[in-house]
């Protein structure tokens, strides 16, 4: 009985270690994956913006107030014209999907460290 | 160890303390072979057979209900695993080769040879056995019989049951 015990603790545990270290590197993975992709097309956007002076458009806003007042909504909408969209909404759904990672790491990291602690310490014995 | 154990070990589980799990093995390893070795008497195929339904009930632990008893769950799958392994071991014939049907008791009963044996049913179970042969399923048999449901399910046993132990003292 007790090999049989110990055959069934063995499947059960290489299963657990296979699930739990794809999960690990997987969600650390996804997060640096996502975090780099973030960087890259925000680092774009920002170059882009910087390259073209979109924000000289907001001087206007900062002169008279009567003049920003009449101004305002023809100020927002060159803005938005020349800003690359694209490259913006990519990096939002980057840092989106990397906030979205984040949090299902931080719940599921109490687990995942005593799924951790429980094989190492079962194959710290076997070894 | 009681129910209340089971359900913070499985609480402990859920939370990632997996060695726990080992405390279900030892305490119900013995159970579930014994029901195992009981039906099927090849030590191997046994331990094969209980590892995976420890080894399924694992897999679901996280969807179990840890309020319900461990035992009877464990029996369930070991259940389970047992009619997959004879459906597995079921004879399979090759498609090139020919088949010879054999006819089961039923079929024999009906088939012209041995119709005579319907003498040992009375009416009833006669005229049900026979709709049932003839394609009818157990809701039209009570309509046509005019039976409630149950009973014509009670028929329908009986009637087979005489027909097997005919079929085997024959």
């Amino acid at each position: 009985m007790k090999t049989l015990e110990d055959k069934i603790l063995n499947k059960v545990y290489k299963f657990e270690t296979k699930k739990t270290v794809f999960q690990v590197v997987g969600q650390v993975g996804g997060i640096l994956i996502f975090v780099f992709l973030s960087y890259l097309f925000i680092s774009v956007f920002l170059e882009e913006i910087l390259y073209f002076n979109t924000f000289d458009v907001l001087k206007n806003l900062t002169e008279d107030f009567e003049i920003a007042k009449k101004t305002f909504f023809d100020t927002v909408f060159v803005l938005y014209e020349e800003m690359p969209k694209e490259t913006l909404l990519f990096g939002i759904i980057s840092l989106v999907i990397v906030f979205i990672l984040v949090l299902i790491f931080i719940k599921s990291f109490v687990k995942i460290r005593n799924k951790l602690i429980s094989l190492l310490k079962f194959w710290k014995k076997i070894i | 160890m009681n129910i209340s154990d089971d359900r913070e070990i499985i609480i402990k589980i859920k939370k990632g303390n997996i060695d726990n799990f080992s405390f279900l093995v030892k305490k119900y390893t013995p159970k579930i072979y014994g029901y195992v070795y009981g039906k099927l008497f090849n030590k191997d195929e046994v331990d094969d057979l209980v590892q995976n339904a420890f080894f399924k009930f694992y897999k679901a632990i996280g969807r179990f209900d840890e309020q319900r008893p461990v035992l009877p769950y464990l029996y369930e799958i070991a259940k389970n695993e047992m009619k997959m392994y004879f459906r597995s071991r079921k004879k399979t014939v090759n498609l090139n080769d020919t088949i010879s049907v054999g006819l089961n008791y039923e079929e024999k009963f009906f088939s012209s040879d041995i119709n005579d044996g319907l003498k040992i049913l009375n009416q009833d179970q006669r005229q049900a056995l026979k709709l049932l042969s003839d394609g009818y399923s157990y809701e039209e048999i009570a309509k046509e019989i005019n039976k409630p449901l149950n009973t014509v399910r009670t028929i329908i046993r009986r009637g087979r049951l005489k027909m097997k132990k005919n079929y085997e003292n024959a």
